[in-house]
């Protein structure tokens, strides 16, 4: 009764004894064939249950955002009892010499840990060129950026605008074909920030690579801008885009 | 670590038997749908704690189950009992007349079967799943799966060549 035609079952141990006899007698042999054919038609009937379109994207869909909201809970969650720490840090804060806190190093990490900690949030997602510049250029930041040739053809996701030492950073995020971690969007990150926000900027038009944060990151300059691009990966990862 | 399967790649691989056997249990297409997401959302929250990535599949359909469960009120345990204490008697379903049946029809005589053998049914005719594999999502012994396979198709077949005895399920 147990027997499915199609199926393991033909090499189990526990059947072989009655199939062998099933092969030496008609009239079981005969019982058995049409045994197996209705176990196969019963077995196709329920094959045949028809699934929902769009069953599959809904329940995609449903995670993505299930996802974007522990993010966002998260950071909430560490603002909130962040909030007591920064009252008693304000003051150290304030007294710190402005200078320590201006220099491209200070920056890279910045940069750096808001990609590699995912607090990133973009304002805009979209894979349109025209409506990120469009957006950084409704929020007063760099939307005449330019991006070097290989970067170019790179998928953007979308961008966000952010402040550091009280100037206006804009973040243009891309996904470079690489596999991401679930909910994940974005692999690379462009920085762009008026250089002279920098005291230390580089002069050159030359990306220079270094690591931090466990990022790889490239930094240089081009008419008032400097750029800070990141990502996970090596330094031969990155140069592809140079 | 099963944790680091992608998730999209789980619902693509998944989704559809789920639903299927879903489907099989609640015979309601909406019910079904909620039966799958909720599946994957707790896949999503709890997955991390599957250590042994070619377990995926036992333990989402036992988690579907558990969840189908969870919805439906619990008949009360039936005993185990030995296959061969059963009592089996040959279907008269034929495949001529098995033939004539649609999919709503075997789902409709499913639903007509004692409700603890319809999953391992489903399983049984669906998956395919070894009878080691069902025991594991039902979360119950390999003897008391076997007898429960055995009656439910039995008492399926009954149901259907009565169906079609009556013409009560004909082929659409």
């Amino acid at each position: 009764m147990l027997y499915l035609p199609g199926t393991a079952d033909a090499e189990n141990a526990e059947f072989a004894e009655a199939l062998e006899l099933a092969a030496h007698d008609v009239e079981l042999n005969r019982w058995f064939e049409e045994y197996c054919k209705t176990q196969m038609i019963l077995r196709r009937r329920f094959e045949e249950i028809a699934v929902p379109s769009g069953l599959k994207e809904q329940i995609v869909s449903e995670h993505r955002a299930w996802q974007a909201q522990r993010r966002l809970r998260r950071v909430t969650v560490l603002a909130g009892a962040g909030a007591c720490c920064a009252l008693v840090l304000a003051g150290v804060w304030f007294f710190r010499p402005p200078q320590d806190e201006k220099t491209l190093p200070a920056f890279g990490r910045r940069m750096a840990k808001v990609v590699r900690t995912g607090t990133y949030l973009m304002d805009v997602e979209t894979n349109d060129v025209a409506t990120i510049r469009s957006y950084l250029a409704a929020n007063q930041a760099h939307a005449d950026y330019k991006v070097p040739k290989p970067l170019e053809g790179v998928e953007n996701t979308g961008c966000g605008v952010l402040r550091w030492q009280n100037q206006k950073v804009s973040m243009i995020c891309f996904r470079s074909g690489r596999p991401l971690d679930p909910g994940e969007k974005s692999d690379l990150f462009l920085f762009v920030i008026d250089r002279r926000a920098v005291t230390d900027a580089p002069r050159s038009s030359q990306p220079r690579f270094t690591r931090q944060n466990q990022m790889t990151t490239a930094t240089w300059v081009e008419g008032e801008k400097l750029y800070f691009l990141a990502a996970t990966g090596d330094e031969a990862f990155l140069r592809q885009y140079f | 670590m099963a944790s680091g399967m992608d998730f999209e790649g789980l619902v693509a691989r998944y989704y559809e038997p789920l639903y299927k056997f879903a489907f099989s249990l609640t015979r309601e297409e909406a019910d079904a749908c909620d039966l799958t997401q909720q599946t994957f959302y707790v896949w999503a929250i709890k997955g991390y704690q599957l250590r042994d990535s070619t377990k995926v599949k036992t333990w989402l359909f036992t988690t579907l189950h558990r969840q189908f469960l969870e919805t439906r009120r619990r008949l009360t345990r039936f005993p185990q009992q030995d296959l061969e204490s059963a009592e089996l008697e040959l279907p008269s379903l034929v495949p001529e007349i098995a033939g004539r049946l649609d999919s709503a029809s075997v789902l409709r005589a499913l639903s007509r079967v004692d409700a603890i053998y319809q999953s391992p049914v489903a399983l049984f005719y669906l998956e395919g799943c070894p009878y080691k594999e069902i025991a594991e999502i039902l979360e119950v012994p390999l003897g008391t799966v076997k007898s429960r396979i055995a009656r439910g198709i039995g008492q399926l077949q009954k149901i259907l060549a009565a169906d079609i005895a009556v013409n009560r399920s004909p082929k659409s």
